[in-house]
């Protein structure tokens, strides 16, 4: 089915059309939300929310984008979302104090690389750590990217220069490692 | 290769696993989880169990208050055909004469009798939709946490409070995303609503009673069952009797 018959199908509420929207992009949909959040039950939350709301707003879609890209976007603004909201609820429960900067993770200093390039990766704050994750993780193109974003492919370079610098940074004590 | 590309390979290299899924992506949950949550959103998905327990009935119980009540606060909000007829039938304690309404972020300990101004939801209002969507919501919160206050737990009905909460809690976000959440005393109340649905979609099957008391703790401090009995709009039945 071509994008073109699916969104007719999904304007028309047709099940087969939006279970077949599910099928295409649920894998990569779950594994961002994973990857960004490190937690199975925000990433399921976050999956399904993002289809609910995607089914919802189809009438919305103007077709200016690919749909894939589209229901990016919307994948991406709910993660997003949904992280400053987990911070939100968490800074009542836990006082903001004792609030951690990121999912949980380890900063104590760790002897290998890979548990400190690991934290280095979860200290980077959402959007550099989204544009990172969904470049040189997921392998994203910055045209993606910035789509789901809502910013310029340029912008998107120069966000994950940032974060890659800050990598850098926070393996400084490691320089040259990675070369070897 | 340069030193920067090194670093690139590397980073791409040691970050392949990172926050990676363990298995296979759980697709059929969370597509039936969707198909719940759009079917039947303001009741709990244990209407697809075979097994009919106690909180299932008063889910269904809520659902036929629900359909009742927003039938009547619609027919009540009806435009009247003379000013004639309204002055005639106006009641003795109209609302210009009772006490201030009380405001959401300053409940009272003690719930007035007299019917508290709800928050924005005249028909005529061009957020009219929303507001009748919200009260729909809150309704189904307050059987929520009104129920959980006053049943006996056990595991099967920690299990099924987290799922109600779950599709419950999926629907604040969204009102709180849309322009419901415009209102900002029904913001804070849709932003103290989310922490409690989350407390109880996180507590496990069998919580311990420290973590009962933690949500009962948030409830008592943000007076989120009276806030929620004086945002629901006038007519619509208390759905907890």
């Amino acid at each position: 089915m071509t994008d073109t018959d699916l969104i007719a199908g999904l304007r028309n509420g047709d099940p087969r059309a939006e279970r077949l929207l599910y099928d295409r992009h649920v894998d990569r949909v779950y594994r961002l939300a994973h990857r960004m959040t490190g937690d199975e039950t925000l990433a399921r939350d976050f999956t399904q929310d993002t289809f609910v709301r995607a089914f919802s707003r189809i009438v919305d879609f103007r077709g200016d984008a690919a749909l894939a890209t589209w229901l990016q976007a919307i994948a991406v603004n709910v993660i997003l979302n949904g992280l400053r909201k987990v911070r939100r609820i968490h800074s009542r429960e836990v006082g903001v104090d004792e609030l951690p900067d990121t999912p949980v993770t380890r900063r104590e200093a760790e002897p290998d690389l890979k548990h400190r390039l690991r934290a280095a990766i979860a200290a980077l704050p959402d959007g550099y750590r989204m544009v990172f994750v969904m470049h040189d993780v997921e392998g994203f193109t910055h045209e993606e990217i910035a789509a789901s974003l809502g910013i310029q492919p340029g912008t998107s370079k120069a966000q994950l220069s940032r974060a890659r610098g800050k990598l850098r940074e926070a393996l400084s004590d490691f320089a040259g490692e990675w070369a070897s | 290769m340069t030193d920067d590309e090194r670093f690139e390979q590397f980073l791409r290299e040691g970050a392949a696993d990172y926050e990676a899924p363990r298995g296979d992506v759980p697709r059929e949950e969370m597509w039936n989880a969707i198909c719940a949550q759009r079917i039947a959103p303001a009741t709990s998905p244990v209407l697809a169990r075979t097994t009919m327990r106690r909180w299932t009935w008063i889910g269904m119980a809520a659902t036929l208050l629900l359909g009742v009540g927003i039938g009547r606060y619609v027919y009540r909000s009806q435009p009247t055909p003379a000013p004639a007829v309204i002055a005639a039938t106006l009641s003795p304690t109209s609302p210009s004469d009772n006490p201030p309404a009380t405001p959401l972020d300053a409940p009272k300990p003690v719930v007035p009798e007299s019917p508290s101004a709800p928050v924005s939801t005249t028909p005529s209002s061009t957020n009219g939709a929303y507001a009748v969507a919200s009260a729909r919501h809150l309704q189904a919160v307050q059987v929520l946490l009104t129920s959980y206050s006053t049943e006996t737990v056990d595991t099967h009905s920690d299990s099924l409070v987290a799922a109600w909460a779950r599709g419950l809690l999926t629907n604040t976000r969204l009102l709180l995303d849309s322009p419901a959440a415009r209102d900002p005393q029904r913001a804070r109340l849709l932003q103290d609503l989310e922490v409690i649905l989350v407390q109880l979609v996180q507590r496990s099957p069998g919580a311990l009673a420290a973590d009962r008391s933690d949500v009962e703790r948030t409830m008592e401090k943000t007076q989120i069952i009276p806030r929620l009995r004086s945002a629901l709009p006038t007519g619509l039945p208390s759905g907890t009797d």
